[in-house]
C-alpha cells in the first residue's frame, strides 16, 4: 500500500511535491515524485525516515531544483479502543535553478 | 446511518493520546505573531474530534489554506474509523509549515458528504520590541 502526490502552486517558478511515506507491515514506502510515475523508491525502515528524505532532497538537487523549504506532517486517528490508522510524508517546496 | 459530525476542531502546541486512548490538548491558540515574512512556524497540531456512526470506516481531508486561499501544505487524506462508542479523535502534527503571508488562515476538514468544520488562525506582523520572549522571532497566542 503506497501512494504519491505532487502540487503544483500558482506562481510559476515554485512547484511543490509531495513525498509521502505509508507504513506498510513496519517499513516505509517512499517514492520520489520525480522518478517516472510507478516506480517507487527502496523499501525504507522506519528509522531511516529522515535518511529518506535526505536521499531524495539529493535527487530534487540534481534535477535541477532549489529546496525552498521543507515541511512534515502526520495525521493519526484514534479511539477508545486503540489507533485505527496513520499518514506521515514531507512536503518540499523547490524551484527551478 | 447517522452522519458524520465535528464536535472540536482547534490547532495548539501539543497533543497526545495516553496509553488509555484518552486525549489531551496542550497550549490551544489562534493566533500566531511573526517578524518577518515570509517564515514558517516550527510546530503546531491540529486536533478534531469526531462523531458518528459507531465502527464506520470514512475518508477524511485536510486542508490548510492560506488567506489568498493557497494551499499551505498539499491537502492530505486520510482514513478513520469512528469508534465503538461513536467518537473517534484526528491529530495532525505539521511540522515547519511555510507561513507566506499575513491574515487570516483556514483549516478544513471534509469527508464525502461535504465540510465538516473550519477553523481559523490569524498570522499578524508584529515588532521585535513587542514580542517578550526570550529569543524566538515569533509567539502564538
Amino acid at each position: 500500500m503506497s501512494s504519491m502526490s505532487t502540487e503544483s502552486q500558482d506562481n510559476e517558478r515554485k512547484e511543490s511535491y509531495v513525498v509521502e511515506w505509508i507504513l506498510a507491515d513496519g517499513v516505509f514506502i517512499v517514492k520520489s515524485p520525480l522518478k517516472e510515475p510507478g516506480l517507487t523508491g527502496p523499501d525504507i525502515p522506519r528509522d531511516h525516515q529522515l535518511t529518506a528524505l535526505k536521499d531524495c532532497l539529493k535527487d530534487v538537487a540534481t534535477q535541477g531544483y532549489k529546496v525552498l523549504s521543507t515541511s512534515s506532517f502526520s495525521l493519526t486517528n484514534s479511539h477508545s479502543q486503540g489507533n485505527s490508522g496513520s499518514t506521515d510524508g514531507f512536503v518540499v517546496t523547490v524551484e527551478k535553478k | 446511518m447517522e452522519k458524520t459530525k465535528l464536535d472540536l476542531l482547534t490547532i495548539c502546541d501539543y497533543a497526545l493520546i495516553s496509553q488509555d486512548n484518552k486525549l489531551s490538548i496542550i497550549g490551544t491558540f489562534d493566533q500566531i505573531f511573526v517578524t518577518n515574512l515570509p517564515s514558517s512556524h516550527p510546530q503546531f497540531y491540529i486536533v478534531g474530534i469526531l462523531n458518528g456512526t459507531a465502527n464506520k470506516s470514512e475518508d477524511l481531508a485536510l486542508e490548510i489554506k492560506t488567506p489568498s486561499g493557497a494551499d499551505a501544505i498539499p491537502p492530505q487524506k486520510i482514513k478513520i474509523t469512528i469508534g465503538p462508542n461513536g467518537k473517534s479523535n484526528l491529530l495532525a502534527t505539521i511540522g515547519n509549515i511555510p507561513i507566506s503571508e499575513a491574515g487570516f488562515y483556514k483549516i478544513r476538514l471534509s469527508n464525502i458528504d461535504g465540510v465538516l468544520g473550519e477553523k481559523e488562525f490569524g498570522v499578524f506582523r508584529a515588532n521585535k520590541q513587542n514580542i517578550t520572549q526570550k529569543s524566538p522571532n515569533k509567539y502564538t497566542n
